[in-house]
């Protein structure tokens, strides 16, 4: 069994565009491992490479350098795929079919023996919430309807990784809180998600790992934490606070601000934390709430890209 | 196997949803109609006395025809219509199969299945064979059994003419999917199926022109696109004789169509094998 569900050494791709083929570097030496039934967030800006990434591990996109494993074996291989599903940004079904068709095709496409596909098909349509809308062409279907039938689609075969490039695109806040709940529940079962998005609220919520890739380079990976942890950054509220007491706490920290009450602090360490409290505790303050100071993922994502455009 | 039957399966469904083979399906009833119920034939010792068209009188111009010349006739006509009017609608129905197939979002989809690129590309070639030879056979065997029931001759020519129309198809289905895969258009694709087929018949008279051709390399420059490129004209004589109930002659011409389909289908592979999407 292989240790890993990815793993990605030093990829390269380049493609070659326009009349006068012109080469651009999609992916540059990108390296990553994504674990067993770990969720994992590629995250980047349009053009970022995120697309590429993924079809190269599917064999889509052929590498030029470097070495791509999937499910212990080498990107692209044929046999694998019926162990990966696939949803693709901007994905398109025959319209002819129903929804109902365009799972059963799909699931043969997969080599589901039919008689799985018969039991398998309804149950996750219904999981989906398209049951009423089985047997209606998908002509009739909105964005967010094919979405969802796409997410079904990707899941018929059962599959224990599964790609999902931009999964919530063009689907309301209700879609896309049954699509979370839809992945939360894979994760459960112990499927492996990788997801392509530029919707960083839904990263934040559903993915332990991220990674951020821009220009084809991942300039960052980690938790979810490591990314929005700042260090030892603290709010507290303590009521106001005078200036010589403020005076005196500037001392113990790297930085203070006040702001409406309440107070920013950056320790060099906890000890510096306590000594800070100490000395409100002393001055009479009563400590009201206390909180480490975290970024939103997409604040830590435009600060990350920012030092990206700044680096000479 | 399975999954490559799905392929096949998926491109039948895909082209039978087209207004083109409904409609193809549609004359063909309808023809397969007029012929069982509105005409009548009154054979007299091997010989048509009088023949009637909604119960209204056919002059046949004071000839006597033998039943076994009509039927021949008429199915050497109805093999010629097929050959163009067929393979006219055929080509217009499926030159988009490869171009649907490469579009962004579907092209990803059956990538990611667990089926290799040749497969998929042979896949769909199939899935196209087989919804013409659906179509032309279920006139082709119709018209046949309709005038054998009626008339009690039964020649297979018709069958045998249905077979080489669906061969005529295959190679022309081979240079689609190639143009189809490297191109990505449909209207290029039906653009040059079409122009291949003046071409052709333009070749198939260059013995004509060598005399006006100043130079002797544009002779063999000639002889050598004829043999290269489908021979639809010499095609359609070996159809039309066995249509007829003759022989079909050298068939050298129809072997070195099918090696020009099998030629482009194997480009069109390698391209598709090849290609990054």
């Amino acid at each position: 069994m292989a240790e890993h569900t990815l793993q990605v050494q030093d990829l390269q791709k380049t493609f070659k565009t326009g009349w006068n083929r012109e080469p651009v570097r999609a992916l540059d030496g990108i390296t990553l491992t994504v674990g067993r039934g770990e969720v994992f967030g590629l995250l980047g800006p349009n053009g970022a490479g995120k697309t590429t990434l993924v079809k190269v591990l599917l064999g889509i996109t052929r590498l030029d350098t470097g070495t791509a494993e999937v499910l212990g074996r080498p990107a692209g291989d044929v046999e694998t795929r019926t162990r990966v599903g696939y949803l693709p940004e901007g994905h398109r079904y025959p319209l002819h079919l129903t929804g109902e068709g365009v799972l059963h095709w799909f699931a043969r496409l997969s080599g589901v023996p039919r008689a799985e596909i018969l039991t398998r098909a309804p149950r996750l349509l219904d999981r989906v919430g398209l049951s009423r809308w089985a047997g209606v062409r998908l002509r009739k279907y909105s964005k967010g309807m094919v979405q969802r039938l796409g997410l079904a689609v990707s899941l018929i075969h059962e599959p224990e990784l599964l790609f999902l490039d931009e999964p919530t695109d063009g689907v309301d806040p209700l879609g896309r809180a049954e699509i979370r709940r839809i992945l939360l529940e894979e994760r459960e079962r112990g499927t492996t998600i990788f997801i392509n998005s530029h919707l960083l609220s839904e990263i934040e919520r559903i993915c332990g790992r991220v990674a951020i890739l821009s220009h084809g380079k991942i300039l960052r990976a980690g938790t979810v934490d490591d990314l929005t942890n700042q260090g030892l950054a603290y709010r507290l509220d303590a009521g106001p606070v005078p200036p010589e007491v403020l005076e005196s706490i500037r001392q113990l920290a790297t930085s203070v601000t006040a702001n409406n009450g309440s107070l920013h602090l950056r320790v060099p360490s906890l000890e510096g934390l306590n000594a800070c409290l100490d000395k409100l505790r002393g001055a009479g303050h009563l400590i009201r709430h206390l909180s480490e100071e975290k970024s939103s993922l997409e604040e830590s994502f435009i600060k990350i890209l920012e030092g990206e455009e700044t680096r000479p | 196997m399975s999954k490559l039957l799905a392929v096949v399966d998926g491109t039948i469904r895909e082209s039978m949803a087209k207004y083109t083979f409904l409609a193809f399906m549609l004359m063909s009833t309808l023809m397969l109609m007029l012929l069982t119920f509105a005409v009548n034939l009154d054979v007299v010792d091997g010989v048509l006395a009088t023949a009637r068209l909604f119960g209204q009188d056919i002059h046949l111009g004071g000839q006597s025809v033998s039943i076994d010349q009509l039927v021949t006739g008429f199915q050497t006509t109805v093999a010629g219509l097929l050959f163009v009017v067929g393979l006219f609608l055929s080509i217009f129905a499926t030159a988009n199969l490869v171009p649907v197939m490469l579009e962004k979002g579907y092209v990803d989809l059956l990538l990611s299945k667990p089926l290799s690129r040749p497969a998929l590309f042979l896949g769909r070639y199939l899935g196209a064979l087989s919804v013409v030879g659906i179509n032309l056979f279920y006139l082709v065997v119709g018209v046949w059994s309709v005038v054998g029931i009626k008339t009690g001759v039964w020649r297979p020519g018709v069958l045998k003419a249905g077979l080489i129309i669906l061969l005529t198809y295959g190679v022309i289905l081979g240079f689609m999917m190639m143009i189809g895969v490297i191109t990505r258009s449909s209207s290029i694709t039906i653009m040059l199926t079409y122009f291949l087929f003046p071409v052709t018949l333009f070749l198939a008279f260059r013995e004509g022109l060598t005399v006006m051709l100043t130079k002797r390399v544009f002779v063999y420059l000639l002889d050598g696109l004829y043999w290269m490129l489908p021979k639809t004209k010499d095609v359609f004589t070996i159809m039309a004789s066995l249509a007829a109930g003759k022989p079909a002659g050298s068939l050298a011409p129809l072997l070195t169509s099918a090696l020009f389909g099998a030629g482009c289908l194997a480009l069109g592979t390698l391209y598709f094998t090849r290609k990054d999407y």
